[in-house]
């Protein structure tokens, strides 16, 4: 019976974290679902949202969700700047979609550098409130600071979708990811929807980076990895142009993620990850809730 | 023209994309050494025919029997290697390789396979003569303008060696000297060549001038079927093109 | 006349390489061993990653597949290496066989994701089987004397690294105006036109994934024998998965010289910087990597080979102008 209740107990962990797999999953998804370009420094720019969390609620002492708010902001702007100097130079050339995966490959390499420097490789994490107070429902239990960036990742990716079907920028936004063309002809200034797109996908990856980082014990320059490839799984686990898909997708991988360390122990939990995503995409390559793709 | 025993029979073909029928139960048969015209106006189902006889489509329904071969459902390089080649509507050119290995690929994969690369090349040069795009062996493909690309994949589909050729608007986009022109080579691989032809075009007095037979298709479906001069005159062929009468 | 010029090039460098251990400290050496080892990895990278246009993330984990499968023949049972590597490289095809299958599904970076997760998959897999594999401690090569690969100078390790280099370009040399070179080719300039022509398209990208992973299995048993040692967290990572494909592009992809241009400039650059830094500020010659990518990818979208033979071409055009020679 202890074991059991300890299994469901693992299984909310993840089912929670996977919530906010669909979080920072978010951002890359529409980056990708606009203008067809990959961010690879996706992992690194959440990496740098946790640092700004860390940095503004240790050295200012403030609320670490008004921090999230910096976080947003601040990368919305390293966001627009990486993206003049990695993805616009390039995405209109011929193979440029391919040339993003490298550009963005050196940024990644560059903002993991910088953070060695700057902050050395030694794990940090800060204190709060909502780190140490704990919620019980039906017998589990989850941390304050878990319970809010599940619940921010949810609200953040129905407020994205309602923004691409509602607001006039957002239609835009919808206008250049279906026909970029058109969207031209019918004088939607092209790359500067591309340039507030990237912005809005990387400050997204900072906010949850800044969310994260509330209850994450290991803060340090290389910590962008594993969230990075957990976006891409989850990404391509959607499918494309799924906004709301991201969010299930999360989930199930944050559940399989929790199934792999009840049956192969943490270390290796992300063993079981890897074989299913590699299954999914031999078997349903365009995603679980995506399109089928079209030949010809 | 006598009667030839069928190359190619297509018997009651379906083809739908979701709720779209593009392909209703059509039929068709092709006979040897004919050439064959393939109209109709836009989404009347053309292309996507072509790329069900050529294995890119799978029908919902239907058989393609090629010289009493079940085709149906094969990948296309299988097709391509039994003697049916085909250009696109829009060319698709190796862009980064040569016009001459653009041709030589087909040669060395084609139907004969060869895996001589100066067997291959003789061949391709010869193909490349022939459509008159020699000059331009060793420049990349992506550099060829829009007349030099259908041409070159008109090469390049014939080095594959077909018996049947499926040429889809190989003449759209052309000045008419330079229409006439092709118009003739392509009548001549039929007369000297001894191939088989089809082909999709807009452009009608292409088709009427050198089609033996022509089909005609309209909303996916089989409209009328006859020589060139019964179908200018058919009524409903008429309508379907918006009421002009088409000159021969 | 350009031919020759290229020729005399070609045999300088040659000679250049083959003295160079007669006058340069052990350092040196070493870095060009390393040099030459990136190399030989990029050049089977561009097998699938260039001429393919198939963009792996996961060529790291070839190489572990490729050092383990000859160090566990080695330790546990006593096989050369030179024996073994040939099994390496088998192990390694396989793997890339399934890296060829996913080809077929994915395109452009959701192939390049299935790669990395592939890569830690096996990463993931290595530290897992600790019977077979030892876990995250890795194994130490034991063994010595040639017969084992395992030789006292760097010197020796440097005419292996290189003679490896070497056969990677006269291979791709030849690959690349073969039958199959030329159909991979097709195939990624236009999958329907390679189909149209007769190209398998399923069987040619996974052929052309599993001799990249086995050129790349064999690397692996090399780069293990001049370490002494595998470990998972060394040899499969994403980083290094990163670095072959990098170092092919900045040199220039679909080449066989690419990989050799990009190794030279950039690996000695990052292990110099590196011994200048490393111990003040880890990671500053990482920027530098980051930063010539970047500069490359947007300035010289050929990488620098295809960058520098036009130069020279146009250079070479203009002489001939001015000498009065006719043009083509």
């Amino acid at each position: 019976m202890f074991e059991f209740s300890a299994y469901v107990q693992i299984l909310t962990s993840y089912t929670i974290l996977g919530g906010v797999y669909g979080l920072t999953a978010l951002g890359l998804s529409l980056i990708w679902g606009v203008m067809k370009a990959v961010n690879w420094a996706h992992g690194d720019t959440l990496m740098v949202g946790m640092y700004t969390a860390y940095w503004t609620v240790t050295l200012l002492g403030i609320d670490p969700y008004i921090a999230a708010i910096v976080a947003f902001l601040l990368l919305g702007l390293v966001g627009m700047g990486i993206h003049l100097i990695a993805i616009e130079p390039v995405i209109e050339k011929p193979g440029g979609h391919e040339a993003t995966l490298l550009t963005t490959l050196g940024i990644s390499v560059i903002l993991e550098s910088v953070a060695l420097i700057l902050w050395s490789p030694n794990p940090r994490s800060f204190q709060n409130v909502y780190k140490s107070t704990y919620l019980q429902f039906f017998g589990m239990r989850t941390s304050v600071a878990e319970a809010i960036a599940f619940t921010v990742s949810i609200v953040s990716i129905i407020a994205v979708d309602q923004l691409l079907k509602r607001v006039k920028f957002g239609k835009a936004i919808r206008a250049v990811s279906q026909n970029p063309i058109g969207a031209r002809v019918v004088g939607i200034n092209v790359p500067r929807i591309r340039l507030f797109t990237f912005g809005l996908g990387v400050a997204l990856a900072g906010m949850a980076g800044a969310l994260v980082a509330t209850f994450y014990p290991n803060i340090r320059p290389l910590a962008g990895y594993i969230w990075d490839i957990a976006s891409y799984v989850v990404v391509i686990f959607a499918g494309l142009g799924t906004i709301y898909g991201v969010i299930f997708a999360g989930i199930i991988i944050g559940i399989t993620e929790g199934l792999g360390a009840i049956f192969l122990t943490n270390a290796y939990r992300h063993i079981l990850v890897y074989i299913v995503f590699l299954l999914v995409l031999l078997l349903r390559p365009q995603g679980l809730f995506g399109k089928a793709l079209r030949r010809v | 023209m006598a009667k030839l025993p069928s190359i190619l029979k297509i018997k009651g073909i379906t083809k739908k994309f979701g709720g779209l029928v593009a392909l209703n139960k059509v039929s068709l048969e092709v006979r040897r050494h004919e050439l064959l015209g393939l109209i109709g106006p836009n989404g009347s189902g053309k292309t996507t025919l072509f790329n069900v006889i050529t294995g890119y489509y799978k029908p919902e329904e239907g058989r393609i029997y090629y010289k009493e071969q079940d085709i149906t459902g094969l990948r296309p390089h299988k097709i391509v290697k039994m003697g049916v080649a085909r250009t696109f509507q829009i060319p698709k050119p190796f862009g980064r390789l040569t016009v001459l290995e653009n041709v030589m690929s087909a040669a060395m994969y084609g139907r004969e396979a060869t895996a001589s690369k100066g067997k291959a090349k003789s061949l391709a040069m010869e193909w490349l003569k022939y459509v008159g795009l020699d000059k331009k062996a060793d420049i990349e493909a992506k550099t060829l303008n829009i007349v030099e690309r259908k041409l070159m994949e008109l090469a390049r589909a014939l080095s594959t060696g077909p018996d049947l050729l499926l040429l889809d608007e190989l003449v759209a986009g052309l000045n008419t000297s330079e229409m006439m022109n092709v118009v003739e080579l392509v009548r001549r691989l039929v007369d000297e060549k001894g191939l088989t032809i089809i082909m999709v075009e807009h452009v009608m007095k292409a088709v009427m001038s050198i089609s033996d037979r022509v089909f005609v298709l309209h909303r996916g479906e089989k409209l009328a079927e006859g020589k060139p001069e019964e179908i200018a005159k058919d009524p409903k062929v008429i309508e379907a093109y918006l009421g002009e009468p088409i000159k021969v | 006349m350009k031919i020759t010029i290229k020729w005399i090039t070609m045999a300088i460098l040659l000679i250049l390489a083959l003295i160079l251990p007669l006058f340069a400290n052990e350092f040196i050496i070493s870095v060009f061993v390393q040099a030459y080892f990136w190399a030989f990895l990029a050049l089977s990278w561009d097998v699938i990653g260039g001429y393919g246009g198939q963009f792996s993330l996961g060529h790291a984990a070839f190489v572990g597949i490729g050092a383990y499968t000859s160090t566990i023949l080695l330790e546990s049972y006593g096989i050369s290496p030179w024996m073994g590597m040939w099994a390496a490289g088998i192990l390694a095809g396989i793997a890339g066989a399934f890296i060829g299958i996913t080809s077929l599904r994915l395109r452009g970076p959701f192939f390049a994701l299935a790669t990395i997760a592939f890569a830690e998959l096996v990463r993931l897999l290595l530290l897992y089987f600790k019977n077979v594999t030892r876990g995250p401690l890795g194994m130490l090569i034991t063994q010595t004397g040639p017969q084992n690969m395992i030789f006292e100078q760097q010197s020796y390790y440097y005419y292996l690294m290189l003679a490896s280099m070497i056969t990677g370009v006269i291979f791709l040399k030849w690959f690349e105006n073969s039958k199959f070179g030329i159909g991979l080719v097709a195939l990624r300039e236009d999958e329907e036109a390679a189909e149209s022509v007769g190209i398998n398209v399923y069987k040619t990208k996974i052929i052309g994934a599993t001799i990249s992973a086995f050129l790349t299995g064999i690397g692996g048993t090399i780069y293990a024998q001049w370490l002494h040692y595998v470990r998972p967290d060394v040899l499969v990572k994403l980083d290094y998965s990163t670095q072959i494909a990098a170092i092919d592009i900045v040199g220039g992809a679909s080449s066989p010289y690419g990989g050799v241009i990009g190794s030279l400039i950039l690996v000695p650059l990052s292990l110099y910087l590196n011994s200048i830094f490393g111990g003040m500020i880890a990671g500053l010659s990482l920027i530098l990597y980051g930063v010539v990518l970047l500069l490359v990818v947007v300035l010289l979208p050929s990488g620098i080979y295809e960058f520098l033979r036009r130069r020279i071409s146009d250079i070479m055009a203009k002489k001939m102008e001015k000498g009065g020679g006719k043009t083509a």
